[in-house]
């Protein structure tokens, strides 16, 4: 089943941001700050990841409107991440 | 605000925001600006904690098939969209007049959660396992209570809609996130139950907060160290949230979000 498989790509995903969130907190220096912006990116990844993975899902299960809904919602982020970006 | 405390607090607002699927923010936020720290560095904190909760409970959610995902997509489209717009034009509206609407919006919420009485859905005696989980195609689904199996269908999806779009532009214009908005909503407008419009919101702040995320950090706004003690506690926070979710009955959850709801609806109003 597919939602069973998101389910483990977003557990992995979790224990990784959660080790690299324990590395910003608590190492030192350079390594931590790498570490720490790691969590933040994997934080921000992890949603749009879920909606795109959902976006093909929809898609192979021939549920036209929702797919297009999906990636209407792609799109709404996309041009979010652009302009806040370029502002 | 020392190191322990600020991970004791990331750890309870994420509990407690993904619990009720408020999102931790609106509750890390005004405990940050109280103790001290400046708003645009506790906002951008408060969004990791959201996304910390979010990322938390999804698997879990999903294994239980508890969360909504096409009525999660269908309405952060016009709140993410409204949140866009409240982002832009967020300079134009005085902060004091958005804490007295932020705070009215609290408490309208809090009373139509508290008013209600009982469960609205009933489990259906001829459903089974094989069932729960989202209706292809449709806004409705099946979802386990007890050892029953309740079907919902999302009503009254324009006013929903609507709603979703004003909790996006509240979450564009104060930076606080929309989930206090968006469970409400789902749960009192669209008369989704409160477990399922809790954990689809848990699912949409999470998408809300990425975009704030990139913001604020091409702002240079993130303290990355803070924000890593913030996100280890969230994440903490999150899975004990979603667990208490799975166990607790809809109508205790729904006066504890009440609660809630009324409380930061009369300190945004006080504090003004």
């Amino acid at each position: 089943m597919s939602f069973r498989a998101l389910s483990r790509v977003l557990q992995v995903a979790l224990i990784l941001t959660f080790a690299c969130a324990l590395g910003g907190a608590f190492i030192p220096g350079v390594v931590g700050r790498v570490s720490g912006t790691a969590c933040i990116v994997l934080l921000i990844a992890a949603p749009v990841v879920r909606v795109g993975w959902l976006v093909v899902d929809w898609t192979r299960e021939r549920d036209t409107r929702f797919a297009l809904l999906g990636s209407a919602l792609l799109l709404v982020l996309a041009t979010s991440g652009a302009i806040a970006l370029v502002r | 605000m020392n190191p322990v405390a600020l991970a004791f607090a990331a750890f309870v607002t994420a509990a407690i925001g993904t619990l009720g699927g408020l999102g931790g923010a609106i509750l890390l936020v005004p405990l940050l600006v109280l103790s001290g720290m400046e708003a645009k560095y506790a906002a951008p904190l408060g969004l990791v904690s959201v996304a910390a909760g979010s990322l938390a409970a999804a698997p879990h959610q999903l294994t239980a098939r508890v969360v909504n995902q096409r009525l999660g997509v269908a309405t952060e489209i016009a709140a993410s969209s409204a949140a866009l717009i409240g982002a832009l034009v967020s300079g134009l509206i005085g902060q004091s007049v958005l804490a007295v609407l932020l705070g009215v919006v609290a408490l309208v919420a809090a009373f139509a959660g508290a008013r209600r009485k009982g469960v609205r859905n009933l489990p259906d005696s001829s459903l089974s396992v094989d069932d729960v989980g989202e209706t292809p195609g449709t806004l409705a689904g099946v979802y386990p209570l007890g050892d029953g199996f309740v079907p919902y269908r999302a009503n009254r999806l324009p006013l929903g809609l609507l709603g979703m779009g004003m909790a996006g532009l509240i979450s564009g214009l104060s930076g606080v996130g929309g989930g206090w908005v968006k469970t409400p909503t789902a749960s009192e407008v669209m008369h989704v139950p409160v477990k399922v419009a809790a954990a689809t919101s848990t699912f949409t702040v999470g998408v809300t907060a990425a975009v704030g995320l990139l913001v604020y950090e091409s702002q240079g706004r993130i303290v990355i160290s803070d924000a890593a003690l913030v996100a280890a506690a969230g994440l903490i926070g999150g899975t004990v949230g979603v667990r208490l979710q799975h166990v607790l009955p809809p109508p205790l959850v729904r006066r504890g979000l009440s609660a809630i709801l009324a409380v930061i609806g009369v300190l945004l109003i006080v504090r003004r």
